[in-house]
């Protein structure tokens, strides 16, 4: 091989690792958690388990809230992805997937998401709980108590929240906070949630 | 010499990869048992941009040593109902005031709240339920120091129905929660974790703070 190719070649490649080595540093890839209810130290995970996603209004459960309750688990989850929905009248402990409540939560905390009957990595229950009074702070409160109820209810599917650079998560009703509009966008879940987590695993 | 210059542009790409990506793990079992269970719950709420906008929202923000924890009052959703949150207490003793209410310390402490499920499952549907173990999870508190970013919920209980009223701290003493930002501790090696959510997911003027005086420092030339 003779020197002129020999040093294009040399430049070629050094040109493509400078560009990958840019474009790394320009567009840093996040991990984009899925799965997981014990956060990114635990190594069990949780997925709901395994047939209809079942779910029930909690003692005490505001009934201006139903509707939003009911929306995301018919609408946002039901109606866009492969998730079956029921309704389970008899809000077992231990046995109903998904049971709402309202509570004065945390300060500055909109709505709150923690599985309780966790089993080798399926978790059976989960308990999901909304504040209103935190969520109708601001503007746009119809559609901040969808999106919230919908962020839960994600939750429940495994999604989680994302690192803070990773647009996958603030495009969908999993972003964290006040809704910056009221577009339907912001109590639905995104095409990459969709289809590369919650259909491929229900 | 093109293997070797892919190689070297492999392993630089690599390199970058791993420092965008801040590894914040607790560094002893003893944080690291705490920050795990603490963060099994996760939160809907409005992420603030730095310590010191938080600060500005936060009835005070405090540092201290974690000294304590306690059985704290209950609660139920409904009147005369079975309890559906039970709660510690965790008493701070504070060592400064960074900013807000100083009231809110009570004979040199803040007592800070954290919820449970007053029952969880056994891992099996449709199974028994047992009471949540309280003295396991005083068990892994760690005596780290930290910084608190807290509000007075005294007035503002989870539900309405309270069991035990003033149960984990002394009379008289204020009861608070932090912020979900808000609940930062050192590890014995000096590394700050936050307690809550991982400081990864947070803006990025949270992802550079090291150490409780870290915080302290980002706040007080901004604080009033």
């Amino acid at each position: 091989m003779n020197a002129p190719r020999q040093n294009l070649r040399r430049f070629v490649a050094l040109w493509a690792s400078a560009t990958v080595v840019f474009l790394g540093l320009a567009h840093p890839v996040y991990a984009d958690p899925f799965g997981g209810c014990y956060g990114p130290y635990g190594a069990e995970g949780c997925i709901a388990d395994p047939g209809s996603h079942t779910f029930c209004f909690g003692a005490g459960f505001d009934t201006s809230l139903h509707d939003e309750a009911e929306y995301a688990m018919y609408v946002s989850l039901e109606a866009d992805t492969q998730v079956d929905v029921s309704f389970d009248a008899t809000c077992f402990a231990s046995g109903t997937d998904v049971q709402w409540f309202d509570a004065n939560l945390s300060p500055g905390v909109r709505g709150d998401f923690l599985c309780t009957n966790l089993g080798s990595g399926v978790c059976h229950a989960y308990r999901v709980r909304l504040d209103p009074a935190e969520i109708n702070m601001g503007s746009n409160d119809a559609e901040d108590r969808l999106k919230t109820a919908c962020h839960e209810a994600g939750h429940t599917v495994g999604l989680e929240h994302g690192a803070a650079h990773n647009n996958n998560n603030k495009i969908d009703c999993m972003k964290s906070g006040e809704v910056p509009g009221t577009s339907p966008q912001w109590r639905t879940f995104s095409g990459h949630h969709i289809n590369d987590h919650i259909n491929p695993t229900y | 010499m093109k293997t070797r210059t892919l190689v070297v542009g492999t392993v630089v790409v690599g390199l970058s990869f791993i420092g965008c990506t801040t590894d914040r793990s607790p560094s002893s079992e003893e944080s690291r048992q705490f920050v795990d269970f603490m963060r099994r719950t996760t939160y809907d709420y409005e992420p603030l941009d730095s310590p010191s906008a938080l600060a500005k929202q936060a009835q005070a923000v405090v540092t201290g040593t974690i000294v304590d924890v306690k059985i704290g009052q209950s609660y139920s959703p409904v009147p005369d109902g079975k309890a559906e949150t039970v709660t510690s207490v965790i008493e701070v003793k504070v060592d400064r005031v960074v900013t807000g209410d100083p009231a809110l310390v009570f004979e040199g402490s803040i007592y800070i709240q954290v919820g449970h499920p007053a029952f969880v499952g056994t891992g099996v549907e449709d199974g028994t339920q047992v009471p949540f173990d309280l003295a396991a999870f005083a068990a892994i508190v760690p005596n780290a120091y930290g910084v608190f970013f807290v509000d007075d919920i005294t007035a503002a209980p989870e539900y309405d129905t309270i069991i035990d009223e003033g149960s984990g701290r002394p009379a008289g003493a204020k009861l608070t929660d932090t912020y979900v930002q808000g609940f930062l501790i050192e590890d014995p090696d000096g590394t700050l974790v936050s307690v809550k959510e991982p400081f990864e997911v947070m803006p990025s003027d949270w992802q550079d703070l090291g150490s409780v005086e870290d915080v302290v420092t980002e706040i007080e030339p901004k604080a009033n």
